[in-house]
């Protein structure tokens, strides 16, 4: 397929079963793309999303991302029905995807030949390959509804369930299934060796797996004695002092430095996270939330490369940095003042070039304040420019005459020569051949 | 399951948007992309002109920046390739949509946001313009010359770089 493997909905389009791309996009998050994770329903619009995802929208904008309704924090909640339909749609997709991939290479190819057999097998063969097609043929276009007469031949499997006929007064255990007397079961169930507890032939998987978790999350439970986690209320900043922040921040078990502004963003980040665990089936340890609040702080927060490298820092060192890089600072002051010369040396062609009266000004100003100073490629560029506007009357008038609409094109030129920002790059673009207009524009914008 | 934790990084969503593209394309666009396949957060899209307009067989280049807050900032799209459009500054090719600004949502995708830019082109605002001299010519109601004007450009300013028709 691609050189990256991500699961998406349209994973299913070019399978044997293309209903199932709307199937995955509607347990798929509309923030994030991904499978629900701790799925909330927003109470006054109905929308559902994953619990962080729509609490981190909601702090940025305070509106449903699919309906614009607003939407606060204290009316979301836990869309158990969806979080269960996402938890066994994913446990179930890769072994389907697999069968309708494997079901849709094996009809391409020889579509054709399938098709004259199955011609004559309807006349000819008996019940059997018929039912086995009518199969493959429902399962390639979910749309066909032939009449499909379902095979019973997997008696084997019903077997399983057989022990279920126990002998009346026989009951099973409900932790471990061993079948025993009912009187006896409240006995048992005193010493029963739950953790042990699967039998070889024990075949109900329903069963077996609450039994699975009902001891996973007794065993939790033991480890962990903390008590199920409360949502956090938010603050409101406005009214905190810096101190009094970093005291929060200190109670709930955060790290305080940075500045302010900093300690509100961490702050709200640790509320994303904390309340979204609270929507959690089950609640990660607050450790892990610490792991993410870590990594958020590398990716977005104070440890991000982007914010506040452009501040010196307070205890920079200047003098060291100086010394250090002392050769570098001295060769770059020698290749300025080279400039500066070669500069000065341009200005007094440049004002000998200069005719027409609100361009060259333009020009000289600019040339006055050097902002060029050194850079003798823009110098050459506007010097082009220069040159480019006392040609261009010409070029107007050339245009004007060979146009089929005169007054239209009149009147945009004349628009154009209104325009506020009266330089010729803006003139110059309206008729001039391609490309030109782009790079006048990058540079005059680089350059202002 | 329930306690996978989610990355606050964009790079996971653009990855999912760009598998989706790859699979499920936009008719309105030519290519979607990373300029670079080191920068997951700089992508370029080729759009098409809409048959039966004055944009009827254009292409143009358009750049889109995405922020690290992404999807709960907009991404930032700009036209490279110059397009005559009242809102859209003919130099810089930054336009003036809603969407881009107050009324982005995170819901939206890349995908999403190109072909709303696509339908720009048919549905312009002159009362907001970015490039005065056409919005003029709409407001004065002389279509004949707006269109003409903007047929020239679509025709001149054609982006070619890797296709030429």
């Amino acid at each position: 397929m691609n050189s990256f493997d991500v699961p998406d909905s349209t994973d299913w389009s070019r399978t044997a079963l293309p209903l199932f791309e709307p199937l995955e996009a509607s347990l798929r998050c509309e923030v994030c793309k991904e499978f629900y994770v701790n799925p909330v329903i927003t109470t006054s619009c109905s929308h559902t999303f994953c619990s962080i995802c729509i609490r981190r929208c909601l702090s940025t904008d305070g509106r449903c991302p699919a309906c614009k309704t607003n939407v606060s924090t204290h009316q979301l909640l836990p869309n158990i029905a969806v979080r269960d339909l996402v938890k066994h749609f994913e446990e179930a997709r890769p072994k389907a995807l697999d069968l309708a991939r494997r079901e849709h290479n094996a009809d391409q190819p020889n579509n054709k030949r399938k098709l004259d057999e199955s011609d004559i097998e309807q006349n000819d063969l008996g019940s059997r390959t018929r039912l086995r097609r009518t199969r493959t043929r429902i399962i390639a276009d979910g749309l066909q509804r032939d009449p499909i007469e379902v095979p019973d031949s997997e008696g084997e499997d019903d077997g399983a369930y057989v022990p279920d006929h126990l002998p009346e007064g026989v009951v099973r255990c409900p932790i471990c299934q061993t079948p025993m007397k009912e009187e006896q079961v409240f006995s048992h169930l005193e010493d029963c060796p739950s953790e042990v507890s699967q039998s070889a032939g024990n075949g109900r998987q329903t069963r077996s797996t609450t039994n699975n978790a009902s001891s996973r999350s007794t065993q939790r439970r033991q480890n962990e004695p903390s008590p199920t986690p409360t949502r956090l209320p938010q603050l409101n900043y406005h009214l905190l002092k810096d101190v009094a922040l970093k005291k929060k921040l200190q109670e709930l078990g955060i790290p305080t430095w940075g500045k302010s502004q900093l300690l509100i963003r961490r702050h709200t980040e640790w509320l994303h996270l904390w309340n979204s665990n609270c929507d959690s089936e089950n609640p990660r340890p607050k450790k892990q939330l610490l792991q993410d609040l870590e990594n958020w702080e590398r990716t977005s927060g104070g440890r991000a490369a982007s914010t506040e490298s452009k501040i010196m820092q307070k205890d920079f060192n200047g003098q060291m940095h100086a010394s250090v890089h002392k050769d570098q600072f001295s060769a770059l002051i020698e290749s300025a003042r080279k400039k500066r010369e070669a500069v000065e040396q341009d200005q007094t062609q440049g004002e000998a070039h200069s005719t027409t009266g609100e361009d060259s000004a333009e020009q000289q100003s600019e040339l006055q304040s050097k902002p060029y100073e050194g850079n003798n490629e823009a110098l050459a560029t506007i010097r082009e420019k220069v040159a480019a506007v006392n040609r261009s009357g010409s070029t107007l008038a050339s245009l004007e005459a060979g146009a089929t609409s005169p007054t239209t094109l009149a009147r945009t030129a004349t628009s154009s020569h209104l325009n506020p920002f009266g330089s010729p790059s803006k003139i110059v673009p309206m008729f001039e051949m391609p490309a030109e207009p782009v790079v006048d524009a990058e540079s005059s914008t680089t350059f202002q | 399951m329930a306690s996978t934790s989610r990355p606050n990084s964009p790079l996971k969503r653009l990855l999912t948007e760009l598998q989706t593209y790859q699979s499920d394309p936009n008719d309105a666009l030519e290519e979607l992309g990373p300029v670079d396949d080191n920068e997951m957060t700089h992508w370029r899209a080729v759009m098409k002109g809409v048959p039966g307009t004055a944009y009827e067989g254009g292409c143009w280049l358009l750049d889109v920046q995405i922020p690290s807050t992404y999807p709960q900032k907009p991404p930032t799209v700009k036209f490279v390739t110059p397009i005559c459009h009242p809102n859209v500054d003919f130099k810089t090719g930054e336009i003036c949509l809603d969407l881009l600004k107050t009324s982005w949502s995170p819901a939206y995708t890349i995908t999403a946001t190109m072909t709303s830019i696509h339908q720009l082109l048919t549905s312009a605002e002159p009362d907001s313009p970015l490039n005065v001299d056409i919005a003029q010519l709409f407001r004065q109601g002389d279509y004949v010359g707006a269109e003409a004007l903007i047929r020239y450009y679509t025709e001149t300013e054609r982006y070619v770089g890797r296709r030429r028709y």
